[in-house]
């Protein structure tokens, strides 16, 4: 049974594409355009690890972020942000916040499914 | 001190002194043959060893008792000292001597003699003459062993075998004298006031001093004779003595009263035409007349000899020189003369008692020989000074006199000689009474204290207005370094203000290129990520990828990558607009073609989301305008409108001409800009709370406004959140 991975991206093409590669790659890709979508799908899933981005709309990643881990039965879950904030202190502020990785768009195929595997 | 014991003293004196010479062995060297070589010998070295003598002359005198005799060579004399076993040369015989130089000491002074081992007499001659001598000549320090002769009165003398002492009276002072007498020889009667020439050696004695030694009677000529009553001489008046009317070497008789006698024995006295001054010192006492029997008051008669006051040397600035004395008889004590102290300064009242007042100008003690004393004051009146001098046995208690007092002086005039000034020489510390503080000085106190006062008052009140004048400057230095500080201060101020709002701005930018950079690095990383995922996609897994999944990514690369394009073009702009290079150049414009390309490319650039009306109103040609900035002002309303618009509803583009300007309005039905976001919205990067995820940079109202104002127009927003908004822009395009 393929791990099951929650991309939380409110940029629709992005979302789109990320799950196309991670499903390609024999993953099982679910996805929510917005934060609260996707804690709402992340309860109710329980991917094995989640993808989301930053920057969105009525609730950001860092929004994201803290309630799975307040949430006992999200607190386990790989969480990786990928984001189009590229500087270093959003990198740092996301990883203090208690995410596994951090990666920058435009991420390289190899640097994501890398950083899947190795959450899994 | 008989005659005897004085020639045994001067004798004992001399050979004490040449002693040691005379026992040193005499060495073989050429001795000196004058008496000229041997006066001119260095007593230093003399004194340590003699010289070899051998010397002729003639022996002028011979002591009767001791083994000295004179030789004179006609030229100079000396003195010679011979063996005792030897018998003693006569006066008159010529002579050779052999010896040695010897010193001998008298007066703090060293004369060369001769020591003699031997003598010849080789024949005898006449004495040498010398012409006559005046007393100073005597007195010479090369005087002495010399052989004068001099004229002179014999003032007093006294007869002890075989020496008659003898005081005369030369023009020009006093001398001693004693005469060798054989024993057998009876002394010259009538000798008092005698008149004489004598010739003989200087010597000296420890009684006489220096001394004319006068070898023999052949040497004493008595050229007028002298009396036995001395009382019997021709009274003058002391006018007549003080004048020089009568002239030395006279002797005669004055009365008066006397006036005082001084502590160094001298006699004032009054006559009936003036007073006079009488040296009263005597070479010997006198028991039968002791000077201590004279006191003021007294009238008395004097016999004495005219001295000059001025070149007497033992008796300085006195006119006559006591020979005797007699007491007439007596009075109440004299009155003194009452005068003024400038009037004695000047020169009157010589001699006399006198009374006279002055201030007190300075007082000095000093102690002199035996527990005496000398006071020496200077008083001071009408400008004239005047010594005052006093001798006292102890120090005269003259300790409530103080100087600057006033003084009352009653004391004797004594004239001004070669070593003192004229001065008022005081009997006693009675004769200073002090009558206080000088008026004078009162007055010149007083002076001074209120000058003193005047000063001070002057000061304090020039202090006072100084301080014043300090205290209205200071207040006035105050009012401007008031109004300095404060225009200082507002200057401050307003720097501060510029500064704060320079860094305001400063900071606005910083934070401004902040949010450009973190906003234009998301703005383009979406895209980018867009592009990314799809290439990598194609790359990986083509070949399991549906043509239509392929398509769809090459439309995703090709829309992220004109999105970005778009962005870049915002970017380029704004900074364009901020360096200043973006310049309104207008030209003949029309409006309406305009308007409609840039609806025509919006609705291309919006894949036709919305309709775009361009509706006109009115005419609008002859317009001036830049249409590059109206390009970027419209496009951005334009898109925006249809941005955040949804999908279908329709966007109005009007324009009217208002006066020389034209009014533009871009109307939506859009979401609407929320009240809070308004004051903000044309900042970099700022947008609407409300936005979403529509994309946009945050730019396109920031370029809007820039190139309104560059065309110098004036843009409003007429908004509510979900009813739309309006944008109105007003340029003024027709200016003539």
């Amino acid at each position: 049974m393929s791990s099951k991975i929650l991309i939380i991206e409110d940029q629709a093409t992005m979302r789109r594409n990320v799950a196309l590669m991670l499903q390609l790659e024999g993953y099982t890709a679910i996805s929510a355009a917005n934060g609260v979508e996707g804690l709402d799908i992340a309860r109710r899933e329980r991917p094995d690890l989640i993808l989301c981005d930053v920057m969105m709309p009525e609730m950001d990643g860092h929004g994201v972020l803290r309630a799975m881990r307040a949430d006992e039965s999200l607190r386990h879950i790989p969480f990786v942000f990928l984001s189009a904030k590229g500087d270093r202190n959003d990198a740092r502020e996301g990883l203090e916040l208690g995410a596994d990785d951090y990666l920058t768009k435009p991420v390289v195929r190899e640097d994501l499914l890398n950083a899947v595997k190795a959450r899994l | 001190m008989t005659p005897g014991l004085t020639r045994l003293l001067l004798l004992a004196i001399l050979l004490t002194a040449a002693g040691h010479s005379h026992a040193q062995q005499q060495e073989e060297k050429k001795p000196l043959t004058s008496i000229k070589e041997v006066l001119a010998c260095d007593s230093g070295a003399v004194e340590k060893k003699g010289l070899p003598v051998r010397v002729k002359g003639i022996v002028v005198g011979v002591s009767s008792l001791f083994n000295f005799f004179h030789i004179h060579d006609g030229m100079n004399g000396t003195a010679v000292r011979y063996p005792r076993k030897m018998t003693p040369p006569k006066q008159g015989d010529q002579i050779e001597v052999v010896g040695e130089t010897m010193v001998s000491s008298h007066g703090g002074r060293q004369f060369m003699r001769i020591d003699a081992d031997d003598f010849t007499v080789t024949g005898t001659a006449e004495l040498p003459r010398v012409p006559l001598a005046e007393r100073k000549e005597l007195a010479a320090v090369s005087a002495m062993d010399q052989w004068f002769s001099c004229e002179a009165r014999i003032a007093g003398w006294r007869f002890n075998a075989p020496d008659l002492l003898l005081r005369l009276v030369m023009r020009d002072g006093l001398q001693d004298a004693f005469v060798s007498l054989p024993v057998a020889n009876a002394p010259p009667v009538r000798l008092f006031g005698a008149r004489v020439r004598l010739t003989g050696a200087v010597t000296f004695t420890p009684a006489l001093g220096r001394v004319l030694f006068v070898p023999d009677l052949k040497q004493f000529e008595i050229l007028e004779n002298g009396t036995d009553q001395p009382f019997d001489t021709p009274l003058v008046s002391i006018s007549q003595v003080t004048q020089k009317l009568v002239g030395h070497g006279e002797c005669l008789r004055v009365s008066g009263v006397v006036l005082g006698l001084t502590a160094d024995g001298v006699l004032h006295l009054r006559g009936k035409d003036g007073a006079m001054r009488v040296v009263m010192r005597r070479p010997w006492n006198r028991e039968d007349k002791p000077r201590s029997s004279v006191s003021a008051g007294d009238e008395v008669e004097v016999v004495g000899f005219p001295m000059d006051a001025q070149d007497g040397v033992l008796t300085p600035g006195c006119d006559l020189y006591e020979g005797d004395l007699r007491v007439t008889g007596t009075k109440e004590p004299p009155q003194p003369a009452a005068s003024a102290l400038e009037d004695i300064a000047a020169g009157a009242h010589s001699a006399e008692l006198v009374e006279t007042r002055g201030r007190l100008l300075t007082l000095q003690q000093v102690p002199l020989e035996d527990g005496e004393w000398r006071t020496t004051m200077l008083i001071e009146s009408e400008g004239s000074k005047l010594p005052v001098a006093l001798n006292t046995q102890g120090r005269a208690p003259l300790d409530t006199i103080k100087t600057d007092d006033d003084v009352l002086v009653r004391g004797l005039v004594e004239p001004a000689t070669s070593v003192t000034p004229r001065q008022i020489r005081l009997l006693g510390a009675e004769a200073l009474k002090s009558l206080g503080v000088s008026p004078v000085v009162r007055t010149r106190q007083l002076w001074l204290w209120a000058g003193l006062v005047l000063g001070v008052l002057i000061i304090f009140s020039g202090w006072i207005a100084a301080l014043r004048k300090s205290n209205r400057m200071k207040t006035e230095v105050a009012a401007l370094l008031e109004k300095s500080v404060n225009e200082r201060t507002s200057e401050l101020r307003q720097v501060q203000a510029d500064l704060t709002r320079a860094l305001d701005q400063e900071r606005e930018l910083g934070e401004l290129k902040s949010r450009f950079v973190t906003m234009v690095s998301h703005e383009f990383r979406t895209p980018l990520g867009i592009i990314m995922s799809a290439i990598e996609l194609i790359r990986h897994y083509d070949d399991r990828l549906p043509a239509e999944k392929r398509q769809e990514l090459q439309q995703d690369i090709f829309s992220s990558t004109r999105h970005m394009a778009g962005l870049m073009e915002q970017v380029l702009v704004l900074g364009r607009v901020e360096a200043g290079k973006l310049g309104c150049k207008t030209a003949p414009c029309d409006i309406d073609t305009l308007a409609g390309k840039l609806t025509d490319e919006c609705l291309s650039a919006t894949n036709r989301k919305c309709p775009v009306v361009w509706r006109p109103e009115g005419d609008l040609d002859g317009a001036q305008a830049d249409e590059a900035l109206l390009r970027h002002i419209f496009g951005n309303l334009i898109s925006n409108a249809v941005k955040y618009s949804p999908e279908g509803s329709q966007v109005v583009f009007t324009a009217r001409r208002d006066g020389r300007d034209a009014v533009f309005q871009v109307i939506d039905r859009g979401i609407g800009i929320p009240d809070a976001d308004k004051a903000h919205l044309f900042e970099a990067f700022r947008r609407g709370s409300n936005v979403g995820d529509i994309p946009g940079t945050g730019l396109g109202l920031v370029i809007v406004k820039r190139c309104v104002s560059l065309h110098g127009g004036t843009t409003t927003i007429d908004s509510a959140p979900g009813q739309g908004t309006t944008f109105t822009v007003r340029l003024p395009l027709y200016v003539p």
